[in-house]
């Protein structure tokens, strides 16, 4: 389009002209400061032009360029003191050559070509012209060339070719192109150059993001996975926890529901807390991201996230940090891990701009079989022994509600994304703006969020750079009430059986249902969160020597959390109430500040690196919480029409948190690595008597394929062993609790103050120990790569909800007792199966953890938790299922046996027994990567293998009693003495029908699941194929996201928690929001 | 430059030092709780505030009193799972409801010694007032420990507040030792207490009814009826003329101590009774045998009782929106069935006085006289006098095992283990007396 073309050539245009006259301006200015005074000393016999040019690039910072010929003479000097251009003068006399400097580049040239040289500087500018290849000879089209010190550029043809016009001032041309180093060139008395790239794509090379810094790959001695934007690129996953999902050893993810907004579980490395957060820490650009539900209108399980604000485009890579090495410089909050993620950020070339759409629908992959309306009619006929339904009825099925085709419906998911990127070499930006609206497979469910990122980096000299980070979100979401409530649309969807219609012949819901009609709560009640977050910072780098740094970061996490709910009398809950409100408001503030000296040295083959830093962190929670009865019409939401205010309250509580840390960094000729950190950390939340933690870590690396005698091994790339041993700490304890406290209340109008907790001074954070054995090995220059950890946790003064009897008034105290252990493999293989024209990739990643709880309170158990009777037990994993063990229909009597396991002739709660457990086995992910040509295609496999759920959800569908509706299986109920079933008989006798009912195996079910959790295929447009320069590249994809779910499972969905992320309760289905199946259809453009 | 970056550092340190100290915004501390004459009365309603939990008088303890006994029952379509327990009498020890209702009113012990232990060290306190205070705490507590000792029979006796984690395996203290506790504090409280007080709080006089009940519970008759008749005599208290008011006007005459609900703290009562068509959940329905014990033009039934296209529902405590009724846990009609009762059982019934009692509520229910003749029959008469009276208002179960007739009037009650709930799994899992053990059948 020429007009967008005259605008871009309008703007380069006069870019150029205005950089021009700065630079002009600026290196004039520059011109008389001290480069060109340095002064040194100079004492060199008959060595050749060449040494003299070595020894003063060692004095100085000037580079040298010259050509071959320089060495055919030979210099005797001896000066004191001199400025180079004064030793030059010296040292050419006699030759044929002379010098030009320019900023530190000092250019040999023959007299002759100076001459012409200045020539050309009568004329303002001249062209340059050059051919970039790479170390094979190929050319490398779409190479950067650069004039240095500016933005102004080119880039390379299909044949490598570049054309350049420079102003005469200019000396350097700086070429870039993704996976090589950088180059640069001098262009002073040349016209014409070829640059030589070399490539830059050795793993080894990668960095690393760890705690409080970075480290090369191949000197990382922690235990640390990392997930690059690449592998992410193109999951249509709102959150980031989604993201982590099957992508690295270690990490198990658990999305508890497909509630949009919702929490997920991430566990690395096991459970190691039962009343705490088993939750990493995520930390954004080096400041922690507040996480956690802090939704106060219970919906029953389905939590919000304040994770979920996080703009999953605008990542970078991430870090997952595993061993205690890794995590102990974060001291009381590294005990489950952390998740470190690094945003985008500016680099010096021209600016780019990214646009990403992608567009898609979702849907349920899967629905329960319920009985129709025949089949529900016989069964009550059956269950009552009496004629409910006459036949007449039974065979008039004009109404026959398919309940979960109601509650469920296709959605459409999209998300429009657009960023620019670029900068100078002293300025560099990152902008990004992303929507993504998402509506949820589940009626009366959905999301939006809007996100922004500006991330700046700016060099306010070249000894300090100063940079910001800002991001901004809004998120909206609609939610539903869930299990648990009689009014959530899924279970009482259903549990309503088919002989009820949605709407009644006037249109009116139809309420006769045991439960309330699901479309009416999902169409009529109003249940809003409103999420309003900036996770924001500003820095400052200070190189203050050239070993020594400082850099200060403060930051800032703040969310204001709005939740909005009302009920009109359109619905049961509303009318009892004649109109229900609730609005809550919730702000949680987290200011941070990190300061950091950090100090690297190399001398000959050791290097040593240190870090000190100070820390601290002030968070403020506020909330207030207003309920409404009695609303003056069904149309008018806010309370400001309720009549009554039925509660209205307000709270506050502050945390702080001051710590101090360090690093120390040996490593000896990149061989021999050692790392030890230590934290200290004090908390307002740790009681008087343990104010203050210390944690301590040490590793060793040991890379043997660079020894000696390893060399000679051709296939073997990289050997390196690693152990590590540290202590890290758990500080999720609710603040106050070491004190003896009164709560409030009141009584007939009246303020009233009660005992509200036993004081604990000894309280004090939970700390894991950890050993960490691991080998990284490579093999046929890294082309197989592969990572096993070996790592055993102990946990101990885990923070327990102590049980005490009840007669004492208080049902618990929290104390730091019982111990936990996780021990466990890891294993990462990576291969290039098939590189070239066809490439093909696999990752493959497998962890097992064994989970075991050690100690507890006076051994006693902790019983009976959740809807599936999970418990916590001394020599079982946490959350073990506990409860009586089914032996099956007895064919005679029709009712369900149990197993007497204490022998005693009796089924008492005695003979509860461990029948099933949560925790996975085996845990991983595999990704093939193809591409041909334009082509590329990507199957990702997630798998759970080993995990028991208790399908709740069975206790009611199963149950042969009441007035919820059940699944297709009763239809193969017991009926007569004889029979061989799995389903007992329906009675209305109230004790049998309880006995065939109770909390038993007969409900738990195989969880191990296998999913294709996203195949995608994508092609690629660019300029080798269009003519135009219009963008850079278009890439389109399909993209399908669980698009098979391989599992024995009968529930909705096996990755299921009806608690949301609870660490006793888990692996429970409740009538519980499944996971949907996403198709998209996406656009990846780059202009 | 280099200065600037040097005083911010000062700064940055500066403004961190205090970043630890921070004070809870929530809660009062315990050394600055108790100081005066006022933070004790806030002691006190602290102390009343457990009646209004939901698992206490607020839904669970009324309710489970009708339904383990003949005047309620859970109907087929209803969810509540542990509701079917109390209502077939089979429930299990880990029902959460059970251990919900043993943990609540052990708080309220737990709240009231804890102020009990207060009381003497505040120094703007008269010794009257203090005897006050401990009085009303007294009450409190006694009023806890009755609740407790009838559901569940031998039960740990609390006098100490709960200061530390030691010393929590408190023993199961016989019956008759709970009972002799209870008449101790109710006593000092009747000692104590000033006659007029409002009505949801404890006076003489409502201690003097409480200890009445409880004497007619132990079976000491002659007492009970003393207690009852300085009560009726000399209470201040009067049956209101129409039943139905009873119910609808907080604070009336007739009643003699009701817990306060209101819009923040509300009951449930009327969620858990009203049927689905008016927006009610009907875990509980009056059962048939009930409705069929009201004689005809008993006005009790209609203020008892209400019908929705056929289905029956309780209306004594009918606030669905707000749950703001307060709960009537004695009133003056009590006394005079309590006297009754104990006149027949005593060593001299007097069959007049007897009939004169039962008339005097039969006559206010818009009923004649009784028919009942001899002692006998007068007293199944009383029996049947109080269900009706009564119902809904959590007396049936106890009424039935205190004298006996559960396994005979009860068709779920086959043996004398199913009269006593069991001790909730809890207590036993986290008690470690020897003592503590569960009710036999359980």
């Amino acid at each position: 389009m020429p007009w967008i073309k005259s605008l871009r050539y309008y703007l380069m245009h006069m870019t150029r002209i205005f950089i021009l006259v700065i630079s002009l301006g600026i290196s004039s200015a520059f011109a008389t400061t001290t480069e060109a005074q340095t002064k040194m000393d100079i004492k060199v016999s008959n060595v050749s032009l060449e040494q003299l040019f070595k020894e003063i690039q060692h004095k100085s910072e000037y580079i040298f360029f010259y050509r071959d010929d320089v060495w055919n003479y030979k210099v005797t000097l001896e000066l004191k003191k001199s400025p180079v251009s004064a030793i030059l003068d010296q040292a050419l006399l006699h030759t044929n050559l002379t010098y030009k400097i320019a900023e530190r580049q000092i250019v040999i040239m023959s007299k002759k070509d100076k001459m012409s040289l200045n020539m050309a500087n009568i004329q303002q500018e001249r062209e340059i012209t050059g051919t970039v290849v790479d170390s094979s000879g190929t050319p490398l089209l779409g190479a950067s060339v650069i004039i240095k010190g500016t933005s102004q550029g080119t880039a390379t043809d299909f044949d490598g070719n570049f054309k350049i016009t420079v102003p005469n001032d200019s000396s350097m041309l700086v070429v870039t192109y993704i996976g090589y180093k950088d180059q640069e060139v001098s262009v002073v008395g040349l016209s014409h150059v070829n640059v030589t790239m070399v490539a830059d794509n050795n793993a080894l090379e990668e960095i690393v993001v760890i705690g409080y810094g970075t480290e090369k790959k191949s000197l990382v001695s922690d235990a640390v996975s990392t997930i690059s934007a690449k592998q992410i690129k193109d999951l249509p996953v709102p959150s980031v926890d989604g993201l982590l999902q099957g992508q690295a050893a270690g990490v198990q993810v658990n999305q508890n529901s497909g509630t949009p907004g919702g929490e997920m579980s991430v566990r690395i490395r096991g459970l190691t807390s039962i009343s705490g957060s088993s939750q990493p820490l995520y930390i954004i650009d080096g400041i922690p991201v507040t996480t956690g539900d802090y939704a106060q209108i219970g919906y029953s399980g389905q939590g919000s996230s304040a994770l979920t604000d996080l703009n999953p485009n605008n990542i970078e890579s991430i870090s997952i940090l595993k061993d205690a090495s890794a995590t102990a410089i974060y001291g009381a909050r590294g005990s489950n891990g952390i998740v470190l993620i690094t945003t985008k950020r500016g680099k010096q070339q021209e600016t780019s701009i990214g646009v990403n759409i992608y567009t898609g629908m979702q849907r349920a992959w899967n629905k329960l079989d319920m009985l129709n309306a025949r089949e529900w009619k016989e069964y009550r006929n059956d269950l009552t022994n009496s004629t409910v339904f006459t036949e007449d009825e039974i065979n008039d099925n004009t109404i026959d509600t398919d309940w979960q085709d109601v509650i469920f419906r296709v959605a459409p998911i999209n998300s429009y994304g657009i960023s620019a990127t670029g900068g100078s070499e002293k300025t560099k930006f990152f902008m990004s703006g992303t929507y993504l609206q998402q509506e949820g497979i589940l009626i009366g469910t959905d999301y939006d969020r809007f996100n922004f990122r500006a991330n700046v980096d700016h060099q306010l000299s070249d000894k300090v750079k100063i940079g910001t980070s800002i991001g901004l979100s809004y998120a909206h979401t609609d939610r539903v009430e869930s299990d648990q409530t009689l009014h959530g649309p899924l279970p009482n969807g259903i549990s309503t059986p088919a002989i009820y219609p949605v709407y009644n012949p006037d249109g009116s819901y139809n309420q006769e249902g045991p439960y309330s009609n699901p479309v009416s709560i999902a169409n009529e009640a109003i249940n809003e969160n409103f999420s309003y977050r900036t996770n924001s910072n500003v820095f400052l780098d200070w190189t203050i020597l050239d070993d020594l740094t400082f850099s200060s970061k403060l930051g800032v996490d703040f969310l204001d959390f709005r939740e909005h709910a009302f009920e009109s009398t359109k619905t049961i809950q509303g009318a009892k109430y004649n109109g229900l409100g609730f609005e809550t408001y919730s702000n949680i503030s987290n200011i941070v500040s990190n300061n950091l000296l950090e100090y690297n040295k190399r001398l000959n083959k050791h290097k040593i690196g240190a870090l000190l830093g100070y820390s601290f962190e002030k968070r403020n929670y506020r909330s207030s919480f207003i309920r409404g009865q009695d609303f003056a019409d069904d149309d008018l939401e806010y309370i400001n029409s309720a009549a009554t205010i039925a509660s209205a309250s307000a709270s506050a509580s502050d945390e702080g948190l001051r710590s101090y840390f360090g690093r120390l960094n040996y490593n000896f000729s990149d061989k021999y690595i050692l790392t030890m950190t230590g934290r200290f950390d004090s908390s307002s939340k740790f009681g008087s008597n343990n104010k203050t933690g210390f944690f301590p870590a040490a590793s060793m690396a040991w890379r043997a394929s660079q020894e000696e005698f390893f060399k000679d091994i051709d296939f073997l790339s990289n050997l390196k062993f690693r152990v590590s041993y540290g202590l890290t700490g758990n500080d999720d304890i609710s603040p106050f609790l070491f004190s003896e406290l009164y709560g409030n209340t009141s009584y007939g109008g009246s303020p009233a103050i009660y005992p509200s907790n036993i004081p604990n001074p000894d309280l004090k954070w939970e700390s894991t120990a950890q050993l960490n054995i691991g080998l990284n090995l490579g093999f046929f220059d890294d082309r197989i790569t592969l990572t096993a950890d070996y790592y055993d946790k102990q946990t101990n003064d885990l923070l327990l909800s102590r049980p005490l009897p009840n007669s004492s008034g208080f049902s618990s105290i929290t104390e730091n007792v019982g111990k936990v252990e996780n021990k466990g493999i890891e294993l990462t293989v990576s291969t290039q199966n098939f590189t070239g024209e066809f490439t093909w990739n696999t990752r493959f990643n497998i962890a097992g953890n064994r989970n075991k709880v050690l100690e507890l309170y006076n051994h006693q158990p902790i019983d009976d938790i959740g809807r599936g009777s999970n418990r916590i037990m001394e020599g079982q994993p946490i959350g073990v299922f506990y409860s009586y063990h089914s032996l099956g229909v007895d064919p005679s009597t029709g009712d369900i046996v149990y197993e007497d396991t204490n022998i005693d002739g009796e089924i008492t709660s005695a003979d509860r027994t461990i029948i099933g457990n949560p925790q996975p086995d085996f845990v991983g992910g595999l990704t093939n990567n193809f591409s041909y040509k334009n082509f590329d295609f990507a199957v990702f496999l997630q798998f759970s293998y080993g995990n028991d759920v208790f399908n709740g959800s069975r206790l009611f569908l199963e149950s042969l009693q009441g007035g919820d509706n059940q699944v297709e299986a009763v239809t193969r109920r017991w009926r007569q003495p004889g029979d061989v079933t799995d389903i007992p008989r329906a009675t209305t006798d109230p004790v049998a029908a309880a006995q065939n009912k109770r909390v038993s195996s007969r409900f738990l079910e195989d969880g191990s699941y296998l999913r294709f959790k996203n195949v995608t295929l994508g092609y690629t447009l660019d300029q080798k194929n269009m003519g135009n320069r219009f963008f850079d590249s278009l890439r389109i994809y399909l993209s399908a996201q669980n698009l098979f779910t391989f599992t024995n499972y009968s529930g909705l969905d096996p990755e299921v928690n009806y608690r949301g992320d609870d660490n006793s309760v888990i692996g429970t289905d409740f009538f519980t929001y499944p996971q949907a199946q996403t198709f998209t259809l996406g656009l990846n453009l780059k202009i | 430059m280099k200065k600037l970056l040097y005083i911010s550092i000062l700064c940055l340190l500066a403004a961190s030092c205090n970043i630890t100290d921070v004070e809870p915004q929530n809660s009062i501390s315990a050394t600055e709780a108790f100081k005066t004459k006022a933070d004790i009365e806030k002691g006190i309603l602290g102390a009343y505030a457990s009646f209004q939990s939901l698992s206490y008088y607020g839904r669970t303890f009324p309710i489970f009193a009708d339904l383990a006994a003949d005047n309620l029952s859970h109907p087929v379509d209803a969810t509540a799972v542990e509701y079917t327990e109390v209502d077939n009498n089979n429930i299990l020890p880990e029902n959460g409801s059970n251990s919900n209702m043993w943990s609540i009113m052990y708080d309220g012990i737990n709240v009231a010694n804890n102020v009990i232990s207060k009381v003497p060290i505040i120094k703007d306190m008269t010794q009257e007032e203090k005897d006050v205070a401990l009085a009303e705490l007294y009450f409190i507590r006694a009023l806890n420990h009755f609740n407790l000792t009838r559901y569940y029979g031998a039960i740990p006796l609390k006098l100490e507040p709960t200061v530390g984690v030691n010393n929590l395996d408190a023993p199961r203290v016989p019956v008759d030792e709970v009972y002799a506790q209870i008449i101790t504090d109710l006593s000092f409280a009747v000692e104590n207490l000033p006659s007029s007080a409002s009505k949801i709080r404890a006076s003489k006089f409502g201690a003097k009814a409480l200890l009445a009940k409880v004497y007619l519970y132990e079976e000491n008759y002659q007492q009970a009826a003393t207690m009852a008749s300085e009560v009726i005599n000399s209470g201040g208290y009067s049956l209101l003329p129409n039943y139905a008011d009873v119910f609808a006007d907080e604070e009336n005459a007739e009643s003699i101590f009701e817990i306060s609900f209101s819009e923040m703290e509300r009951n449930r009562i009327a969620e858990y009774n009203f049927p689905k068509s008016l927006n009610g959940r009907r875990e509980v329905k009056p059962s048939q045998g009930l409705l069929d014990t009201y004689e005809d033009d008993d006005e009790r039934f209609t203020a008892s009782v209400a019908f929705s296209d056929n289905l029956a529902y309780a209306i004594k405590y009918d606030d669905l929106n707000l749950g703001a009724g307060n709960f009537i846990v004695i009133r003056l009609a009590d006394m005079y069935l309590i006297r009754a009762e104990a006149l027949a059982k005593g060593p001299a019934p007097d069959a007049n006085q007897i009939k004169a009692d039962l008339n005097t509520i039969r006559t206010r229910a818009g009923l004649s006289n009784t028919t009942a003749n001899g002692i006998g029959q007068l007293i199944s008469a009383i029996e049947k006098e109080r269900r009706v009276e009564f119902a809904f208002e959590g007396h049936r179960w106890f009424d039935l095992v205190r004298t006996g007739r559960a396994i005979d009037v009860l068709t779920n009650v086959n043996n004398v283990n199913q009269t006593l709930f069991p001790i909730p799994f809890d207590e036993l899992q986290t008690n470690n007396d020897p003592s503590m053990v569960q009710n036999p059948g359980y």
